[in-house]
C-alpha cells in the first residue's frame, strides 16, 4: 500500500507537470486520495468520490489530472498505435488521457508482439487485441480485469450500449460470465454479394437470372454462346479469388459447409442430407465448365486475371473491391459492366445470403490486471462511447477530416479523393482504428463505389443475409474437446468436398460412407458441445 | 587437476577461440531445452512455464491417438525416403557431370545457372510451379496438349504430389546449391590416382567409378547421416504453399497437420508435443544411420 501511494504521488506529481505545459485543469486541486483508495481496494468503493471529480471540468475527463496511460495496440499485423495520432490527441485534450504506445512500430507480426507483450509478464495498462478467445482464456487466467463492475460504476455510455445491444454483451461475456473484453462494433451489414456480367447478359438477350436454374441456365448460356464475342469458347462463368470460395454456390441448395443454427438448433453442415444434394449439382457445374476448373489454385489474383482477360462471369465477393473493376478495366474493355445481382434463391425458393458483415468485430480492448489506472481506463473506454466519441473515431476530427454541414459530418475532398483511399488516409490519423467504438455506416457510404453502394443498399434493404453463426464462449475444456474434434473433422471433410467437386470420386456412391465416417470421428458429440455452448450464449 | 590447470593455460588461446560456440550451444541450443516442459503442461503464456499446470502425457496421447497421426506419419516418412531416394543423389551425379566438363567457361555458367535457384524464395518457387501446371494456361499443359494429350489438373491429384514437391522444391531449387560441397571433394582428389589409373587403361566411366567415387564417398557418407537426421522435417513451408485438401491423402505431414490444428490455434502444448516427437525420432534415426555409415564406410559423425 505504502509502495503503491508512492508511486502513485510520483505519477500524478509528474502530470501535474506535463497539466502546466498542456494548459489543462489547474494543477493545485488535492488529489491522489481517491485514486489511491480506488486501487487499493478494488472497485466497489470508489464511486462517489472520482465521479465527482470528473464533473469538475469537461464532461468527458476520465481523471482529474493529466494522466498517462500505456497501451499496446498492435493490430491485422499494420495497425500500431502511434502517439500523434490526432484522434487519440484530441481525446487526451477532452479526457486528459493520454496514451503511451508500448507496441514496437517495426514489427509487423500482431500475434507475435502480442504474445511477446503477454509472456514478458510486464503488461501496460490497456491491451488492445483481435482473438476473443484468448483474450477470455488470458482473462480468466487472472490477466486482466474483469470490466463488469467497473462499466457498472464508471461507465454510463457503455452501461446503455450494452443494455440496447445485448448482443454485444453476449458476445464479450467469457464463459465464466465476466466481461475481459470491450469489442469493435462495426456498422452496415452486407458484405458480399453476387456479381454477373451485365453486358454478357445483355449481349445474350438474357434477364438477370433470379433463381439458381435460371443462375444455371446463364452460366451455361455464358459458356456455350461466347458472350465475349472472340470466337474462342474461353469464359469461365463462375469463378472466385478464395480457394474455397466454390462454397459460395452450396446455400442455394439450402446446405452449409460448416456449424449453423436452425431453429435454436445446432447442426453441422456437412452432416445434413442437404449437403448430398448440394455437392452433386456441384460436381456437375464443374464437370460442365461452369466452374473455373482451377478454383482451388487460382487464388487471390483470380479477379485481376479472368476480368482483365474479359472471360470471367460471374462471381460471389466483397461489394467494394469488385465493383472497383468496373473502373480498372474500363479503357481495355470499353462495355465491361460487373453488376451486383440479388442472390439466386435457393431451390426452396428463398433468397439468402450467406456473408454478413459481423455485428460485433473481434477486436477490441481490456484493462491489465496490473494496471493501477483501471478506473481511468474505463472512464476513458467510456469517452469512446459518447457521441463525441464514437464521431470522433468514425470521421476524425472537425475542420481536419471533415466538415459539419446540416448536423452530419462530411468528409472532406481530401479524404475521399486521397490514393491511399479514404480508410487509410483516416487510418493514418487514428481514426476507424478498432478499438471498443461503435462503427457509423455513413462513414462508408461517402466513399463508397456507386456500383457497390446500390448493391449493398439492395442487399440492406431486403434483409438477403442469414445471420452467421455466433461466435461463442467456450469454456476451457469445451473449447479443447471441440478443438480436437473439428481439427480433424475439417480435414476430413475439406479433402472430400474437393474430391467430390472435381469429380475425383462420385458423391453418390460415398456419401454414406462419409457420414459414417463423420459420426465415427466424433461429429455428434462436436454438434452436442456447440450446442451446449450455444444454449448459454442465448440464455445469456 | 594441476594437469588439466596447464594444459588449459597453455592452450589458452585455442580455448579462448571455443568459447564463443560453448556460449553460442549453450544459450541457443541448450537453454531453449527447458521450454520442452511446456509439452507436459496445459500451458498458459500469462502464467509461465512455472505457473501452468502439468498434464502429464496428454498432449502426446491426443496426438497418438488422433485419427490422422499415422497417415501423416506415414506421408512424413515417404515423402523423405523420395528426397533421399531421388533428390539426394542428383547433386552428386551434377557435380560430377560438371568435374568432368573442360570448358571452364561453360562449367562456371552451369554451376552459376544450377545454384541460383537456391536463392528464390519458396513462396515465389510455389507461385512458378502452380503458374507452370495450371490447367487452362500453364507450359506444361499446353506442350501435354500440343503432343495430343489430354489437359491435367496436377496439382489437385495425390498421385502427384510428391513428385511436383521434390522435383520442384528439391532437385529444381536445391540440387545445384547442394553440389558445391561435392565440387569442392572432388577438387581434392589427388590427380596422381587418376595418372595411375589413366596406365592400368582405365576409361573415362572406369576412372569415375574407381577413383573419383571412392574419393568422394565420405563426404557422401556425411551428408547422408546428416540429411536422415532432417528425416521428419520436410519443408512444410513448401508444403503448405502446394498442397490442396484433395492431395491431403499424400501431402498432409506431421508438421502440416500441426501447424493447422495447433498453431493457427495457438496451441503451442500441443506443437512442442509433436515438436519433440520428432527430435526424438531424428535422433534415434541419426544414431542408426551412423551405426550403418560407420560399418560400411568407416566414417561416422562420431
Amino acid at each position: 500500500m505504502q509502495k503503491r501511494w508512492s508511486m502513485l504521488a510520483g505519477v500524478t506529481l509528474l502530470t501535474a507537470l506535463l497539466a502546466g505545459c498542456s494548459g489543462g485543469e489547474p494543477a493545485n486541486e488535492p488529489q491522489g486520495e481517491a485514486p489511491a483508495q480506488n486501487h487499493g481496494d478494488g472497485p466497489e468503493k470508489t464511486g462517489s468520490e472520482a465521479q465527482d471529480g470528473s464533473e469538475a471540468g469537461s464532461e468527458f475527463l476520465a481523471a482529474e489530472e493529466p494522466t498517462e496511460l500505456t497501451l499496446h495496440l498492435h493490430l491485422g499485423n499494420t495497425i500500431i498505435y502511434d502517439d500523434d495520432w490526432m484522434t487519440f490527441q484530441k481525446a487526451a485534450e477532452l479526457t486528459n488521457i493520454e496514451l503511451k504506445g508500448t507496441a514496437s512500430e517495426t514489427s509487423t507480426n500482431s500475434e507475435e508482439m502480442f504474445n511477446i507483450m503477454i509472456a514478458s509478464g510486464d503488461m501496460p495498462d490497456i491491451v488492445a487485441f483481435n482473438k476473443k478467445d484468448t483474450y477470455n482464456e488470458l482473462g480468466m487466467d487472472g490477466a486482466f480485469v474483469p470490466l463488469n463492475d467497473l462499466i457498472e460504476e464508471h461507465a454510463p455510455h457503455i452501461q446503455a450500449f450494452l443494455e440496447e445491444r445485448p448482443d454485444v454483451r453476449r458476445f464479450a461475456t467469457a464463459p465464466d460470465g465476466n466481461i475481459y473484453f470491450l469489442n469493435f462494433v462495426p456498422d452496415g451489414e452486407a458484405a458480399s454479394g453476387w456479381f454477373i456480367r451485365q453486358d454478357w447478359l445483355d449481349a445474350l438477350q438474357l434477364d438477370v437470372p433470379t433463381t439458381v436454374d435460371e443462375y444455371y441456365a446463364v452460366l451455361k448460356a455464358f459458356r456455350e454462346q461466347d458472350p465475349n464475342g472472340n470466337g474462342k469458347q474461353d469464359e469461365i462463368p463462375y469463378f472466385n479469388r478464395s480457394t474455397v470460395g466454390v462454397n459460395a454456390l452450396m446455400i442455394m441448395w439450402q446446405a452449409r459447409g460448416n456449424k449453423y443454427v436452425e431453429d435454436g438448433k445446432v447442426k453441422f453442415g456437412p452432416y445434413e442430407p442437404a449437403f448430398e444434394t448440394a455437392l452433386t449439382e456441384m460436381a456437375k457445374w464443374y464437370a460442365e465448365g461452369l466452374i473455373d476448373p482451377e478454383i482451388y489454385t487460382r487464388g487471390g489474383k483470380a479477379r485481376d486475371i479472368l476480368l482483365g482477360d474479359d472471360v470471367g462471369g460471374s462471381t460471389h465477393d466483397w461489394f467494394g473491391s469488385t465493383a472497383g473493376y468496373n473502373n480498372i478495366v474500363k479503357e481495355k474493355w470499353p462495355d465491361f459492366a460487373f453488376l451486383p445481382i440479388a442472390p439466386p434463391a435457393g431451390t426452396d425458393g428463398v433468397i439468402r445470403e450467406e456473408t454478413k458483415r459481423a455485428a460485433v468485430g473481434s477486436s477490441g480492448w481490456g484493462i491489465s490486471s496490473s494496471s493501477e489506472h483501471q478506473v481511468e481506463a474505463i472512464k476513458y473506454f467510456d469517452f469512446w462511447f459518447t457521441e463525441t466519441g464514437r464521431r470522433l473515431m468514425n470521421f476524425g476530427v472537425e475542420g481536419v477530416h471533415y466538415d459539419m454541414q446540416d448536423g452530419q459530418p462530411i468528409f472532406k475532398d481530401e479524404i475521399l479523393n486521397n490514393e491511399l483511399g479514404a480508410l487509410a488516409r483516416l487510418q493514418q490519423d487514428g481514426a476507424q482504428i478498432e478499438i471498443a467504438f461503435h462503427q457509423n455506416f455513413d462513414y462508408e457510404k461517402q466513399w463508397m463505389d456507386e456500383i457497390a453502394l446500390k448493391g449493398v443498399q439492395e442487399y440492406m434493404d431486403n434483409g438477403y443475409a442469414i445471420d452467421p453463426y455466433p461466435q461463442l464462449a467456450y469454456t476451457n475444456e469445451e473449447k479443447e474437446r471441440i478443438n480436437t474434434l473439428y481439427s480433424a473433422i475439417k480435414t476430413y471433410v475439406d479433402e472430400t468436398m474437393q474430391k467430390w467437386v472435381l469429380g475425383v470420386e462420385p458423391v453418390g456412391d460415398n456419401i454414406d460412407a462419409f457420414r459414417a465416417k463423420l459420426k465415427s470421428m466424433g461429429v455428434e458429440e462436436m454438434v452436442e458441445l456447440e450446442q451446449q455452448a450455444y444454449d448459454r450464449y442465448v440464455n445469456g | 587437476m594441476a594437469r588439466v590447470r596447464a594444459r588449459l593455460l597453455q592452450d589458452r588461446y585455442l580455448y579462448g577461440l571455443l568459447v564463443p560456440f560453448v556460449v553460442w550451444y549453450v544459450l541457443f541450443q541448450y537453454k531453449p531445452l527447458y521450454g520442452l516442459l511446456i509439452a507436459f503442461q496445459d500451458f498458459s503464456l500469462f502464467k509461465g512455464i512455472e505457473g501452468s499446470p502439468w498434464v502429464g502425457f496428454e498432449h502426446f496421447e491426443a496426438f497418438f491417438t488422433g485419427p490422422y497421426f499415422w497417415r501423416t506419419l506415414k506421408n512424413t516418412f515417404l515423402l523423405s525416403l523420395y528426397q533421399l531416394v531421388f533428390a539426394f543423389p542428383f547433386p552428386i551425379i551434377l557435380a560430377l557431370l560438371l568435374n568432368e566438363v573442360r570448358r571452364l567457361a561453360f562449367k562456371k555458367i552451369v554451376q552459376t545457372l544450377t545454384y541460383l535457384p537456391h536463392f528464390i524464395s519458396v513462396v515465389i518457387v510455389a507461385g512458378l510451379v502452380t503458374n507452370l501446371l495450371a490447367p487452362s494456361n500453364g507450359l506444361v499443359n499446353i506442350l501435354i496438349e500440343k503432343l495430343g494429350g489430354e489437359k491435367i489438373y496436377f496439382l489437385i491429384h495425390p498421385d502427384y504430389f510428391r513428385t511436383i514437391f521434390i522435383a520442384s522444391m528439391d532437385i529444381w531449387k536445391e540440387a545445384g546449391f547442394a553440389t558445391i560441397i561435392y565440387i569442392a571433394a572432388l577438387s581434392g582428389v589427388n590427380p596422381s590416382l587418376y595418372e595411375a589409373a589413366v596406365i592400368d587403361g582405365a576409361n573415362r566411366w572406369k576412372q569415375t567409378w574407381h577413383v573419383t567415387l571412392p574419393a568422394i564417398l565420405p563426404t557422401v557418407a556425411i551428408m547422408l547421416i546428416m540429411k536422415v537426421g532432417q528425416l521428419l522435417e520436410v519443408g512444410y513451408e513448401a508444403i503448405i504453399l502446394l498442397y490442396q485438401p484433395s492431395t491431403y491423402e499424400t501431402a498432409d505431414v506431421i508438421s502440416t497437420y500441426v501447424y493447422r490444428t495447433g498453431l493457427q490455434e495457438g496451441n503451442y502444448d500441443l506443437a512442442t508435443a509433436v515438436g519433440m516427437f520428432n527430435g526424438v525420432v531424428a535422433l534415434i534415426l541419426v544414431i542408426f544411420a551412423n551405426k550403418v555409415s560407420k560399418k560400411l564406410t568407416d566414417t561416422g559423425l562420431w
